[in-house]
């Protein structure tokens, strides 16, 4: 039979009532709180029983005090007094329990708990703001990359998954925020007439937004799965953030071991932490460029579904070829260069770059195409050049566009078919034949 | 305007001032009070630690003797003239009690 558990419930800091009603309903399921920490909470089996717990603050404790200061110790000397058996704390948070059935309140002055949780806020307060701004600039940051960039937010599975996750927890941080300003006017207007009102946090949202955030990590990973290098830089730097987390918190508890002040310890773990993750960053660094260089970024590379010599009859040169690719669930992207050889090329002889886009969401290959069409003249700034109508027939499509410069065409084009759209640049002039086959070759990848 | 911190006392605050008009340990006013109004106010353990904190920080009580961490408390004469100013308070609040009461009401 299992002897410990484990849990994360996060709940927000002035939700002291749930805190209390979590740990009663766990000690009636047969889990008694053992251990609180930033990682979770650890509960040791107990005979299942009917417990009241209180959890409350000592504004002064703090995580990197080496032992409980003796005022903290005092305070839990008078809760023992009245029958609350201390359990465990975190930092300033204090947990109590007393078997007794109606115990007497920690807390029987509502002003005074409120001014103990507005300390609290403080603290919590910076923390609030800088996640706000950071999750409102991603958030936004996503919604204008799906607005104005739709080709770069479809294509690559990032941009979906941060703007999952940023609006997620832009409306956790700003529920939480506002949850807790609407409480703290009501509870002072109760206080006045001395009665305390109970706060209920956002913990549910938070865990909605978790399981929002988990969900769409899920899917990014899916995408990647064709992607093994990129996969494994992910999971490297997820190892990273865990090797670092791991490492700063063990810093922190070895000095608290060597009885370090508290103000030390905090000085020297976030210096640890600051050096630590510079260090580790500049390893990831060098070891991405390392890769750069490296032919293990070709590897899985996709295959070009035009050749230069089914087109043109002229064989493609390895060593001036080449082609990159990403997709996410929704779209895919794959760029690729065909080049013949460099004395060929002199001579004359054509090359192609293309861009293929592939989606199966309709309505997206309009939406790409628009997004192209638009930013010719932004792609050659030094030409005023655009994007003019030719006929789509002669490449199976639904829309066909050349590139001019006034009234001089150019060798680029964009082509849309259901479900796919291209952007050729072909250096020579294409036969309809060229044409013909191109459209067939794209349209039925 | 904010009332000035301690310019009226609630219930909890008057009957810990009125108890350390003795020396007295400060966990035994837990059982104090309670005994002194008939079970009709009790103070928490947290709220009787914070307000003998904030008694202390605001000159009204000081500590006279530790013994380990059990600490006694007394008023001083700011906090006995805070006691006092309270008590006249309410005495004048009984006043307009009697003065304006409902007739059917008055004692």
């Amino acid at each position: 039979m299992k002897q410990k558990k484990h849990d994360l419930i996060p709940f927000s800091f002035y939700d002291l009532c749930g805190i209390a009603r979590h740990l009663e309903k766990r000690a009636a399921q047969g889990w008694m709180i053992e251990k609180l920490s930033n990682f979770g909470w650890r509960y040791r089996a107990i005979p299942p029983q009917k417990l009241r717990f209180a959890a409350t603050y000592y504004p002064p404790a703090s995580d990197f005090e080496p032992e409980p200061s003796e005022g903290e110790l005092t305070f839990q000397d008078f809760c023992l007094h009245s029958g609350w058996k201390f359990v465990g704390s975190n930092g300033p948070l204090q947990v109590f329990c007393t078997d007794q059935p109606d115990p007497l309140p920690i807390h029987t002055e509502p002003g005074e708990e409120l001014r103990m949780i507005r300390k609290m806020s403080r603290k919590a307060l910076p923390f609030w703001i800088i996640m706000l701004l950071i999750t409102l600039a991603g958030t936004y940051g996503g919604l204008a990359t799906a607005v104005f960039d739709p080709i770069h937010f479809w294509t690559s599975p990032s941009p979906l998954y941060s703007l999952v996750c940023y609006g997620a927890l832009l409306v956790y941080f700003g529920a939480d925020l506002f949850t807790y300003l609407r409480w703290m006017h009501r509870a002072k207007q109760a206080a006045l007439q001395g009665e305390f009102l109970f706060a209920r946090g956002c913990h549910r949202i938070l865990l909605a937004a978790l399981f929002l955030a988990v969900a769409g990590l899920a899917l990014y990973l899916l995408a990647l799965l064709d992607q093994p290098l990129v996969l494994l830089i992910f999971f490297v730097l997820i190892g990273y953030l865990a090797v670092l987390c791991l490492a700063v918190n063990g810093v922190k508890k070895f000095l608290k071991k060597q009885k370090v002040p508290a103000r030390l310890n905090l000085a020297l773990t976030l210096g640890a932490d600051l050096l630590l993750a510079f260090g580790m960053m500049a390893g990831l660094t060098w070891g991405i460029f390392r890769l750069a260089d490296s032919d293990l970024l070709t590897w899985g590379q996709p295959q070009s579904p035009l050749s230069l010599s089914r087109l043109a009859g002229v064989e493609e040169d390895p060593g001036r070829t080449n082609s990159y690719g990403e997709h996410s669930l929704f779209a895919s992207r794959e760029e690729y260069r065909l080049s013949p050889s460099l004395e060929e090329t002199v001579q004359g002889a054509p090359w192609l770059d293309y861009t293929l886009f592939r989606t199966w969401v309709p309505g997206l290959d309009s939406a790409f195409s628009g997004q192209l069409y638009r930013e010719a003249p932004e792609d050659h700034p030094s030409w005023e050049v655009s994007y003019q109508p030719v006929d789509p027939e002669e490449w199976g499509a639904l829309e066909a566009y050349q590139l001019f410069e006034g009234d001089e065409p150019w060798g680029e084009y964009l082509l849309r078919w259901k479900g796919t759209v291209a952007q050729l640049h072909y250096y020579g002039d294409l036969s309809p034949q060229q044409k013909a086959l191109i459209g067939q070759t794209l349209a039925g990848t | 305007m904010p009332r000035a911190k301690f310019k009226t006392l609630t219930e909890q605050m008057f009957y810990i001032l009125l108890c350390l008009s003795e020396e007295k340990c400060g966990m035994d006013i837990m059982e104090e009070i309670p005994a002194r109004t008939g079970g009709r106010v009790q103070v928490g353990p947290g709220t009787l630690y914070n307000l003998l904190e904030q008694f202390v920080g605001a000159g009204l009580i000081r500590q006279t003797r530790a013994e380990g961490r059990r600490r006694s408390y007394i008023l001083t004469q700011a906090g006995q003239a805070a006691l006092k100013e309270e008590y006249d308070r309410l005495c004048r609040q009984a006043e307009d009690y009697r003065r304006f009461a409902p007739k059917e009401d008055a004692p």
